[in-house]
C-alpha cells in the first residue's frame, strides 16, 4: 500500500526549474509550483505542503524574506523551508553540510538521487 | 608645601571637652535668665517695701506732725519734715495744715537742700497721709505728702538682685557643676572610653569590646554587646566573602586549565586532520599513480602482441591484482568517508548478476583448487539494481572470497539473486560461523582465522551495502549452513538503460582505439614522472595524434614556442617551473604569437572540488584526475574539434542531455530565447544588475538541463557583470544564441553505445567537470 | 497706760463731789468774751489759735501743775494725760511759734491773773468763781 505523495511547494521565478523538477522527481512528489513569491504564502495555506523548496535570487521578493515570512505565520513555521538555488554547486552544498545561508539548502544542479536523498531528509 | 587643604582637618572636639562646653553655656543662659526674673520681681517688692517703710517711719513723726499741724508750728514743721529727709529713701516732703504749706523740702544731688517751694513731679507712689488733730482724731488738722527717692529703690533693689544672684549663682554653680560632674563620669566618659576603646580595635583578630566598669547593665553595656555582635557578623562575612573569592579564583583557575587543555586538544585533531588529508594525499599520488600505470601496462601489451595462454594468465593476474590494490586503496578513503557522512551516494544501473558472474569466473582457479563450487542461480543478466558499481563490486568479491573461503573441501557456495523489489542477492555456503564470533561478525577488525584478512572485509561490506540505501545481514548454524543476505535498491523505471550493458571491471579491456574517432591533434605532455609520461604516450595513438613530452614547466613553454600543440596534458606538480606558472606563460605567449589558445588538461593527482576549482579559476581548460583511464583520456580527445579548442572555450557541438530530461529539451530551449534576447537588450541598455540576476538564473537553468557550456557562459557574465566592458560581454551573448540555435543535443542513452566504457563513467566526468559548480 | 489712766479717772471722779468740784473755764467778766465751745476753749489753751471770738487776744492760765486741777481739767477737755500735754509742750517750746499757758503758782494767783488780764481764760472750780468772772465754758464727761 503505497502512503499518499508528500507535496512540495516549489518557488521560483524560471518555470523551466518546474518542469526539470516534475521530470526527475514528480513521480516521487506532488509539485505545487508558483513564479510569484507574492503569492507563496496563500498558496502555502490553502495547500498545505509538506516541503517548501524556494529559489533565493528572485525579482521583488527574495527567497530569504520569503523563508522569514514564512517563519513568522503561525500557520507555516512548521513546514521545512529550503533553498533552491544556484548559488551553490552540489560539492558546496556537501562542503557546507546542507547550510545555506543560515538554512537548509539544495543546488539546482544537484543530480537526481542526491537530490531525492535530501529532500527525503528534510521531510523527516 | 603642603596645601592648605591638607592642613585643614576637620576639628573634631573630644566629647567631654564639648559636653562641659554645653553645659556650662547652658548653666550661663540658665543663670542670666533667673537674674533677669529676680530683677523685675525684685523691683516689685522693693517698692512696695519702700512703701511700707516710709509708711512706718511717717507713724513715727506722726504725732508731731499732729502737734506741727495743729499748732501750725512752721518751725516744727520743717524740723520734722528735716528729719524725715535724712532717711535716703525719701526724697521729698511737704507738710500742709489748713490747705497751707507748712513746710516742704526735697533732695538734691548735693544732699538736703532747705527749700521752700519748688514742685514735687508727679511720681507715683506718693505717700499722702491726713494728719489728725491730737485731741480729735476725728478732725484733720493738715496733710503730709512723702515722696519716696526711685534712686533708693533702684538701689534696694540691685542690692536685693545682687544677692539673689550671688545666692543663684552659688546655687547654679552648686548644681550646674555637679551636674556636670554626674553627666561626665556617667554617661561622656564611658562613652569616650568605648568610642575609643573601639577605635583601636582590631575586630579580625578576634577583639571583643567590653563596656566600661559599672556600665555593663546600662545602655552603653547594650551599645557595646551590640556592636560586638556587629563586629562578629561583619568579620563573619568578610570571611565568608574571602572563602568566596577563593573558591573562584580556584574555579577560574580550572576553567583557564580546561580552556588549555581544549586548545591542546584542538591543536592536536587539527593536526591529526593534516595527517590524514595527507595520508589521502600520499594514497592518491603515490600509490594510486604507479598502480595504475601497472594495472593500464597489460592491456598496453596486448595491443601489439598476443600473449600466449600462459602469459596470458600473467597478464591477466599482474593487472588483476593492481586493479584490486588500487580499489582497496580508493575503497579505504571512501570507506572513511562513509563513515563520516561525507560520501555523496550516486547510484545508477547496476548488473548485479553481471558482477556476480564475472567475480565467480575470476576466483574459478581458486574455487577448483578447493574443489568448491560455484552455483549461481536466478534471472539470466541483466539483473538491475540501483547502485554504484564498485560498491557493489567491492561487496560481491568479498562476501564471495569469503564464502569460498569458509566452504569446506567438495560443497558448494550458492548464489541466489532474486530480482524482487528491492533486490535481494544469497550467498550460501556450508560450514557455520564460529560461535564466538557471530556477535561481532560485522565489526571493524574481527577476523577469523582468514590469513590475508584485515578485519575490514564484513565491516567495509556492511557499511557499503547501507550507503546504498541497502542492507547486509548474516544468518549462521550448524544445520543450515552461512547465508549472507545482500539487499539493494530496485532500479526505478526511467533508469532502465536502453540498451545492454556489458562490461564489468573483470573482463578484459577492449581496444578501444578501434571505437573512437579522434581527430589527429597535436599534443604535448608536461610531467616530471617519466614513467607517467610513457604510460600516457602508450595511451594515445598516433598516429593520428601527434605526441610530444615536457619535465617540467620551462620546457613546456619553450616547446609551446617552437610549435603550437593543440591539447597540453600539464602536470601540476613539478620542479622549476609548476604547471599554474607554465600556463599563464603559455597563455601569454600565444596571445604574443597571435596564435589560437591551446587546450591546456591540468592532469593533478588532486581531484577534489576545490582543485578543480583552482584550475579552472586559473584559467586551465579543464582538468583531470591522476590516474585517468585511457578511455577518459580518449573521450576527451574525441570531444575536441579539430583545432583543439577546449569545450569550454568553444561551445560544444553536442550537449549529452539525461535521458528523462531529453524530451523536455526543446521546449526548454524555445523557453530559453525570450531571456536570451532580453540579456542582450539589458546589455545595450547598459543595465548590469540586471544583467546579473538574468546570468544568474540562465545559469542555473542551462546547469540543471545540461548545457554545461550554455551554463558556464551564463557563469561568466554574471561574474564579471560590474567590471568586463559591455562589448565583450556583447560577444559572449552572441556566442550563446549561436550556440542555442545550432547545437546538437543528444540523449546520454546514446552515448553509452558509442565508447564501451563503464556505465555512469562517462556522466561521471561530464559531471564532475560541470563549469557551473 | 489707758487703763491705768481710767480707773485713776473713776477713782477721782469717786473721789470729788460732783458739783462742788466741777470745772469751768473763767473769763474775765470784763473782756466780753461770749460763751465758748469746745474746740475754741482747745484752740485757746493748745497754742493753736489764741484769739476770743470777739477777737480779743486769749491769755490762757494753767493751775499749778502739782494740783489736780489741771490735770482735771486736760482729762475733760482733751483726754489726754499730764504727761502728753507737758510732752505736747514740750516739742512746741523750741519752735516758739506758741507758747504754753501762763503756769499760776496758786489758785489766787490764777484769781489775781485773770482779774489783771483782760484776755485771760482759765479754769477752777466752780465754787471759787466771784462776780469778777464770767464762766464761758464747762468740760463735761459727755461733752
Amino acid at each position: 500500500m503505497m502512503s499518499p505523495k508528500k507535496k512540495i511547494l516549489v518557488i521560483d521565478d524560471d518555470e523551466a526549474v518546474f518542469g526539470f523538477l516534475h521530470i526527475k522527481i514528480g513521480y516521487l512528489y506532488e509539485l505545487v509550483t508558483t513564479t510569484e513569491p507574492e503569492l507563496a504564502l496563500d498558496l502555502a495555506v490553502s495547500e498545505a505542503p509538506d516541503l517548501v523548496l524556494c529559489d533565493i535570487d528572485m525579482p521583488g521578493k527574495s527567497g530569504g524574506d520569503l523563508a522569514v515570512e514564512f517563519l513568522e505565520c503561525e500557520a507555516l513555521r512548521h513546514i521545512p523551508f529550503a533553498y533552491l538555488t544556484s548559488f551553490v554547486s552540489p560539492q558546496e552544498v556537501r562542503d557546507l553540510r546542507g547550510n545555506v545561508g543560515g538554512r537548509r539548502g539544495l543546488a539546482k544542479t544537484t543530480q537526481a538521487p542526491e537530490m531525492i536523498q535530501i529532500i527525503e531528509q528534510l521531510l523527516h | 608645601m603642603i596645601s592648605k587643604k591638607c592642613l585643614v582637618r576637620p576639628r573634631r572636639w573630644g566629647l567631654l571637652p564639648k559636653t562641659a562646653f554645653t553645659i556650662t553655656w547652658m548653666a550661663i543662659v540658665a543663670g542670666a535668665f533667673s537674674i533677669l526674673m529676680a530683677m523685675v520681681l525684685m523691683r516689685d517688692r522693693a517698692e512696695s517695701n519702700t512703701m511700707r517703710e516710709l509708711g512706718e517711719l511717717l507713724d513715727t513723726v506722726a504725732s508731731t506732725v499732729q502737734i506741727a499741724c495743729f499748732t501750725e508750728d512752721e518751725a516744727l514743721a520743717a524740723e520734722v519734715v528735716r528729719g524725715l529727709l535724712s532717711n535716703s529713701a525719701v526724697l521729698g516732703v511737704v507738710i500742709s495744715a489748713n490747705n497751707h504749706d507748712l513746710a516742704r523740702n526735697y533732695r538734691t544731688s548735693s544732699g538736703v537742700a532747705d527749700t521752700v517751694g519748688g514742685a514735687i513731679s508727679a511720681i507715683e507712689g506718693r505717700l499722702v497721709r491726713r494728719v489728725a488733730s491730737p485731741f480729735d482724731p476725728e478732725q484733720t488738722v493738715g496733710e503730709i505728702v512723702l515722696e519716696p527717692d526711685p534712686a533708693a529703690i533702684s538701689r534696694s533693689v540691685a542690692d536685693d538682685v545682687q544677692f539673689v544672684g550671688l545666692l543663684l549663682g552659688v546655687q547654679w554653680v552648686v548644681i550646674g557643676g555637679g551636674l556636670l560632674v554626674l553627666v561626665l563620669l556617667n554617661v561622656v566618659r564611658p562613652m569616650k572610653i568605648l568610642s575609643d576603646r573601639l577605635h583601636r580595635m582590631d575586630a579580625k583578630s578576634g577583639a571583643r569590646l567590653s563596656p566600661p566598669v559599672g556600665q555593663e547593665n546600662t545602655e552603653i553595656g547594650r551599645l557595646a554587646t551590640d556592636i560586638n555582635e556587629l563586629a562578629a557578623g561583619l568579620v563573619g562575612a568578610i570571611d565568608h566573602a574571602t572563602e568566596q573569592t577563593r573558591y573562584l579564583q580556584e574555579a577560574k583557575e580550572q576553567v583557564d586549565a580546561q580552556a588549555q587543555q581544549l586548545e591542546a586538544k584542538n591543536a592536536a585533531l587539527a593536526r591529526a586532520m593534516q595527517v590524514q588529508e595527507e595520508v589521502e594525499r600520499i594514497a592518491r599520488h603515490d600509490l594510486k599513480t604507479p598502480l595504475s600505470s601497472i594495472a593500464a601496462i597489460p592491456a598496453l601489451l596486448r595491443r601489439n602482441w598476443r600473449p600466449d595462454k600462459d602469459q596470458e594468465v600473467l597478464l591477466a593476474m599482474v593487472e588483476n591484482s593492481a586493479k584490486r590494490v588500487l580499489r582497496m586503496v580508493s575503497l579505504s578513503l571512501d570507506l572513511f568517508r562513509m563513515e563520516e557522512g561525507g560520501y555523496a551516494f550516486s547510484p545508477k544501473a547496476v548488473d548485479i548478476s553481471a558482477l556476480v558472474l564475472g567475480i565467480t569466473q575470476g576466483m574459478a582457479d581458486e574455487a577448483r583448487a578447493k574443489s568448491v563450487d560455484f552455483h549461481v542461480s536466478g534471472d539470466e543478466p541483466p539483473v538491475w539494481a540501483y547502485a554504484e558499481e564498485i560498491l557493489c563490486y567491492s561487496i560481491l568479491a568479498n562476501l564471495l572470497k569469503n564464502a569460498l573461503e569458509a566452504a569446506p573441501r567438495g560443497t558448494t557456495v550458492r548464489v541466489s539473486i532474486q530480482p524482487s523489489l528491492p533486490v535481494r542477492l544469497l550467498i550460501h555456503n556450508d560450514g557455520e560461523v564460529p560461535v564466538s564470533v557471530r556477535a561481532s561478525f560485522f565489526n571493524k577488525y574481527t577476523t577469523y582465522g582468514k590469513s590475508q584478512g584485515t578485519g575490514l572485509g564484513t565491516y567495509s561490506a556492511r557499511l557499503m551495502a547501507r550507503i546504498q540505501l541497502g542492507e547486509l545481514t548474516m544468518e549462521t548454524s550448524e544445520v543450515a549452513g552461512t547465508t549472507l543476505e545482500l539487499v539493494l535498491l530496485p532500479l526505478p523505471e526511467w533508469e532502465i538503460p536502453r540498451t545492454a550493458l556489458g562490461a564489468s571491471l573483470g573482463a578484459p579491456a577492449t581496444s578501444p582505439g578501434t571505437d573512437v574517432a579522434i581527430p589527429a591533434l597535436r599534443v604535448l605532455l608536461v610531467d616530471d614522472d617519466p614513467d607517467n609520461t610513457l604510460i600516457m604516450k602508450l595511451f594515445l595513438p598516433s598516429p593520428p595524434l601527434r605526441v610530444g613530452t615536457a619535465s617540467n614547466g620551462r620546457e613546456a613553454v619553450e616547446a609551446c614556442r617552437r610549435r603550437r600543440p593543440d591539447v597540453v596534458f600539464m602536470d601540476i606538480e613539478m620542479p622549476v617551473m609548476g604547471g599554474f606558472d607554465a600556463l599563464r606563460r603559455i597563455r601569454t605567449l600565444q596571445l604574443e604569437q597571435g596564435v589560437v589558445a591551446s587546450t591546456i588538461i591540468a592532469f593533478s593527482a588532486h581531484d577534489d572540488e576545490a582543485s578543480r576549482r583552482r584550475s579552472v579559476a586559473a584559467g586551465f581548460d579543464l582538468h583531470l584526475g591522476k590516474p585517468s583511464s585511457q578511455d577518459e583520456i580518449l573521450t576527451l580527445l574525441a570531444s575536441l574539434g579539430c583545432d583543439g579548442r577546449s569545450t569550454n572555450a568553444v561551445p560544444e557541438v553536442t550537449v549529452w542531455i539525461d535521458e528523462d530530461l531529453f524530451e523536455a529539451v526543446p521546449g526548454f530551449l524555445a523557453s530559453r530565447r525570450a531571456p536570451v534576447a532580453l540579456l542582450r537588450q539589458t546589455l545595450e541598455s547598459g543595465d548590469r544588475e540586471f544583467l546579473r540576476q538574468l546570468a544568474h538564473k540562465l545559469k542555473g537553468s542551462f546547469g540543471m538541463y545540461g548545457f554545461k557550456w550554455a551554463a558556464q557562459i551564463c557563469r561568466e557574465l554574471e561574474d564579471n557583470h560590474q567590471s568586463a566592458d559591455l562589448k565583450i560581454l556583447a560577444l559572449q551573448v552572441d556566442a550563446l544564441e549561436q550556440h542555442l540555435a545550432h547545437v546538437n543535443v543528444r540523449s546520454r542513452a546514446q552515448a553509452r553505445g558509442i565508447f564501451s566504457v563503464k556505465p555512469g563513467v562517462e556522466n561521471d566526468v561530464s559531471e564532475e567537470k560541470d563549469p557551473s559548480d | 497706760m489707758k487703763m491705768r489712766s481710767l480707773i485713776l479717772v473713776l477713782l477721782l471722779h469717786l473721789s470729788s463731789p460732783a458739783e462742788a468740784g466741777e470745772l469751768v473755764v473763767v473769763v474775765n467778766a470784763a473782756s466780753g468774751a461770749g460763751q465758748l465751745s469746745r474746740d475754741q476753749v482747745i484752740n485757746i489753751f493748745l497754742g493753736r489759735f489764741r484769739q476770743f471770738p470777739s477777737g480779743l487776744t486769749a491769755e490762757p492760765i494753767d493751775q499749778p501743775e502739782d494740783g489736780p486741777l489741771r490735770a482735771q481739767f486736760y482729762r475733760l477737755l482733751v483726754d489726754k494725760q499730764m504727761t502728753e500735754i507737758n510732752a505736747y509742750w514740750a516739742r512746741l517750746i523750741f519752735s516758739g511759734r506758741t507758747s504754753p499757758p501762763l503756769k499760776a503758782k496758786s489758785s489766787d494767783e490764777v484769781l489775781r491773773l485773770l482779774s489783771s488780764r483782760r484776755g485771760g481764760i482759765a479754769y477752777m472750780n466752780k465754787s471759787e468763781v466771784n462776780h469778777l468772772l464770767t464762766i464761758v465754758f464747762t468740760p463735761n464727761h459727755d461733752q
